[in-house]
């Protein structure tokens, strides 16, 4: 969570919103989004949807799930 | 069949959870491995997907186990189509929270990995599907999905580790499904994880036969059947063949069975066949087995006793109509339920499907009495050791429920007509051949009872006769040119008549001449006899005139005597002194 949070203020300023799912509490919510990996970060929008796995410790990785940066130039 | 014991104790085995398929916990002698992952592994389009649903449909409508089936390849729509023929009602079943199912969808163009990761998901929701419905079956189909859609195959191994202790701490009794790989049983080597039970799924087609066998490649504490086992899936879904007897430990009844001839009968040590044995009738084409195997079926069914009738050349209509002719209606019978025909061309499907077919029909039906008319038709379907095996198996089958089964076997004409059959003969209890004998221009019909098991049987031919009341069976004639048959015989046997007749008229007339000799004889006895009595009356006259002539004399003289006054004295001169 923290990760997310950095990254977010590093490289989105303002124009994102994370809503954060307990899964324990909330397990029906797993079948609808198709959660399999946790834990998961789900970006509902731009389209098309992404499904980031893993603790975001691999920055690099996070920015190209996010489509913030092109694949080619990470190679984390 | 051998029967593995994985070295456990034979006493205790662990506890076993139906299946519910048919066959299935028969060699697997109680089930799955109650609580524990069951490995099914095959080739596409096996089977594995239709095991699983059958496994979970049962468990909630048989066995009150609700399951939980979660779906990587198949959405719940597709599942729910394609098991709807088979007449398994999804939707119900989640209705009545019977059944949950989770599509599992991993989109790998959608994932990026930035990091350590878990499957956390997909346990969230394997157990909110268990805990809302109490299940107690479990399918994950097929879980090697997961490295396809996931990088990182070494922490999915440790997640499937942990999924499988995790699914035995619940105490699910768990199908998990893998894919054939190259040499190994399942591409991702699930093998590895699951291994109290493997079962192998496979699909072979073999001259355009395509045949399904299941083998169990491992039952930890647990003996199980180790071979092959072929099964089919038909519009009830799956059912496995189990191989019946393990060792030949039928019980063997004395009771007898007639089999709808009557001088049959009596040459079969009188009474019939035994209940539950296996009878072949071989002879070359039109010398009347499907007329016995009619009789018989007759006569079973006049007893009551519910009969199937599997007919591999001749349509079931052919066969009716053909036996009223002789006189044989088996239409009755069939309206009535107690005979039931399949007739199925042997070349539909392979041999072990023919053989489950079998085992289904009778089953249903309760089948006392089974014809295979004729068992031939199986032989292109495989080599002779195959077909024999199919054909042991089959009787065994019958053997242990105590069926009586009647084969008949095609020969080709010829010289060879006992020798192919050896094969087979050996298989069963009773054998009789059926022959042409041709004499005179005639071609007629012999029987003979080669060997019957158990009884005296007779070792001698009877013609064999169609009559329009049913087969009939007649002495032959054993003359000094041998075995006469139809006219020669019928010949024959008024010749004898006719010399029989005149031996009995020469004998009366012998018997009248004696009478007569008597009555002449005895004419003339009486006539001497008259005569003597006549001539014996005449001289008892003589006799007595004589006797009183003599009487008469002697009293002349004495009156003579007196009175010419002689004394005693002169009385001794003679009569020269008297007169002086």
């Amino acid at each position: 969570m923290m990760n997310l949070k950095k990254i977010c203020a590093e490289h989105l300023a303002n124009k994102y919103r994370i809503e954060l799912i307990d899964l324990l509490e909330n397990p029906q919510l797993a079948r609808g989004d198709q959660i399999v990996a946790i834990p998961t970060l789900v970006r509902n929008l731009p389209m098309p949807m992404r499904k980031i796995i893993g603790d975001l410790s691999n920055t690099e990785r996070v920015l190209v799930g996010l489509d913030l940066r092109p694949a080619a130039a990470a190679k984390g | 069949m051998r029967a593995t014991n994985n070295g456990k104790d034979r006493g205790v085995s662990l506890p076993k959870t139906p299946t519910g398929i048919q066959g299935l916990d028969e060699i697997t002698f109680g089930g799955l491995p109650k609580g524990r992952p069951t490995l099914i592994c095959g080739s596409a389009g096996c089977g594995k997907t239709l095991f699983s649903i059958e496994f979970l449909v049962h468990g909630a409508t048989r066995f009150n186990e609700p399951g939980v089936f979660i779906a990587f390849e198949e959405t719940e729509e597709d599942l729910r189509k394609n098991v709807a023929s088979l007449g398994y009602d999804l939707k119900d079943l989640a209705d009545r929270k019977k059944l949950v199912i989770d599509y599992v969808h991993i989109e790998r163009s959608e994932i990026e990995e930035t990091g350590e990761y878990d499957l956390g998901g997909l346990f969230v929701r394997l157990g909110y599907a268990i805990d809302s419905i109490g299940a107690k079956r479990v399918v994950l189909d097929t879980i090697e999905s997961i490295f396809a859609g996931l990088p990182n195959p070494s922490i999915l191994r440790a997640e499937l580790r942990r999924l499988f202790r995790w699914l035995k701490d619940k105490g699910v009794t768990a199908i998990v499904t893998g894919e054939r790989g190259d040499g190994t049983l399942t591409r991702q080597g699930l093998e590895e994880y699951v291994s109290d039970c493997v079962i192998l799924l496979d699909h072979r087609t073999r001259e355009q036969i395509s045949t399904r066998r299941l083998q169990i490649i491992k039952y930890r504490g647990s003996i199980h059947g180790t071979n092959e086992y072929p099964f089919l899936i038909d519009e009830r879904g799956i059912s496995v063949l189990p191989i019946t007897s393990i060792a030949l430990e039928h019980k063997a009844s004395s009771e007898r069975i007639s089999s709808g001839v009557t001088r049959l009968d009596a040459m079969l040590g009188g009474k019939g066949y035994y209940r539950g044995t296996s009878i072949l009738v071989s002879g070359i084409a039109g010398t009347g087995k499907s007329s016995l195997a009619a009789h018989f079926v007759d006569a079973a069914c006049r007893r009551g006793e519910p009969c199937v009738y599997f007919a591999t050349e001749e349509s079931p209509d052919l066969i009716v109509r053909n036996m009223r002719s002789i006189g044989i209606d088996l239409g009755p019978w069939v309206k009535k339920g107690l005979l039931r025909f399949d007739a199925t061309r042997p070349t539909f499907h392979g041999l072990e499907m023919h053989l489950l077919r079998m085992h289904k029909l009778v089953g249903e039906t309760n089948a006392r009495v089974v014809v295979v008319d004729p068992i031939t038709s199986y032989i292109s379907l495989g080599d002779t050791l195959e077909v024999k095996s199919m054909l042991s198996r089959l009787i065994d089958f019958f053997k242990a429920h105590q069926i009586t089964a009647f084969f008949t076997s095609l020969t080709e004409g010829g010289s060879a007509l006992e020798q192919s059959e050896v094969g087979i003969s050996s298989l069963m209890d009773t054998w009789m051949l059926l022959r042409h004998i041709e004499s005179n221009g005639e071609r007629n019909r012999g029987i003979w009872v080669l060997k019957s098991r158990g009884m005296a049987h007779s070792n001698q031919i009877r013609e064999f006769v169609f009559t329009d009341h049913g087969i009939e069976l007649i002495d032959v004639y054993l003359g000094s040119a041998g075995v006469l048959t139809g006219t020669a015989r019928a010949a024959q046997e008024a010749q004898e008549k006719a010399e029989a007749l005149l031996r009995r008229q020469d004998l009366e007339r012998k018997e009248r001449n004696l009478a007569h000799r008597k009555e002449a004889l005895e004419a003339k006895i009486a006539a001497l006899r008259a005569e003597f009595e006549t001539e014996k009356e005449e001289l008892e006259k003589d006799i007595i005139e004589q006797k009183q002539h003599e009487g008469v004399l002697e009293q002349d003289r004495a009156a003579m005597a007196k009175s010419r006054k002689a004394d005693a004295s002169s009385n001794n001169r003679p009569n020269g002194q008297r007169g002086e």
